[in-house]
């Protein structure tokens, strides 16, 4: 048997888009609290380093703004179930990309260690 | 080729125009078709800043399907337009993984009218959309159907679109 653990804050970082089948790469979170915007960073740059060069150079600006909507939530106090790709502007399917899901709870709060 | 909203970045009067756009052609979509499978628009509450992204949304969590609309400003004259087929909270053998549709688009006249068109076929799921082939279902639907435009300004048009299809 398997158990399944749902987890009350989840969701992830995928690295999209390209040409041919185009690239599937993520990172999740799911844990019982809020992730918090530095873990949120964090995990956004793992996946960056998961990256080809290549495939980096496609997704630079998505990269970029991905970690801007990070900071964003976090100066709103966070945010709740969204999807978000990026970069912003034209896209097209086979241009690179970088989605935020947030599929469950809060996510990129602030470090509840340091806000007491 | 008439653009609709280009400044809806810009403007929240737009905006809001552009939003109630998306609406219009979600409610098109003929409402029993809608309503067989448990879709329902706002399958995200979406909260400023209004950067279209995502404009519109809509799920069937009976179907694990669901719809994400991108709205960019226009970069040209001609039709701004592309889709794909993506996984929203895990890979496809996920069991409570969603299968959406993702519109990108600048909004006009044509770009609504292609929407449409990929939309209702998604809602009612009789084809399977894929990059190599992404048009043949979108004309089969397209010459059964009448356009969404038409579809809301004639009060019988719903009945007409059921018999055709």
């Amino acid at each position: 048997l398997i158990a399944r653990v749902e987890f009350d804050h989840r969701g992830r970082f995928q690295a999209q888009g390209g040409r041919g089948r185009g690239l599937q790469q993520s990172e999740a979170w799911g844990q019982s609290e809020p992730i918090t915007a530095v873990a949120g960073h964090s995990l956004l740059d793992t996946l960056w380093a998961k990256l080809g060069k290549s495939d980096q150079a496609l997704r630079q600006e998505g990269f970029n703004q991905a970690h801007g909507f990070i900071q964003s939530a976090l100066e709103a106090g966070g945010v709740g179930p969204i999807m978000k790709t990026y970069p912003k502007g034209k896209l097209r399917a086979t241009d690179g990309r970088v989605d935020v899901e947030v599929r469950k709870g809060l996510a990129f709060v602030a470090d509840p260690a340091k806000s007491t | 080729m008439p653009t609709l909203f280009p400044n809806f970045l810009t403007d929240d009067s737009e905006y809001a125009h552009a939003q109630g756009e998306w609406a219009r052609i979600w409610e098109a979509i003929p409402a029993h078709d809608r309503a067989s499978f448990g879709w329902r628009a706002g399958w995200f509450k979406l909260a400023p800043p209004n950067d279209g992204n995502p404009i519109f949304t809509a799920i069937s969590d009976a179907q694990q399907k669901a719809i994400r609309v991108i709205q960019y400003e226009p970069t040209m004259d001609s039709m701004e337009f592309d889709f794909w087929i993506d996984n929203y909270g895990g890979n496809v053998i996920e069991p409570t993984s969603i299968r959406e549709l993702v519109i990108a688009c600048a909004l006009s006249t044509e770009s609504a009218q292609r929407a449409f068109d990929l939309m209702s076929s998604w809602v009612v799921g009789d084809i399977e959309i894929t990059r190599a082939e992404p048009i043949r279902g979108i004309t089969r639907i397209r010459a059964a159907r009448k356009s969404w435009q038409e579809s809301i300004s004639a009060p019988d048009a719903e009945q007409i679109q059921n018999e055709g299809v």
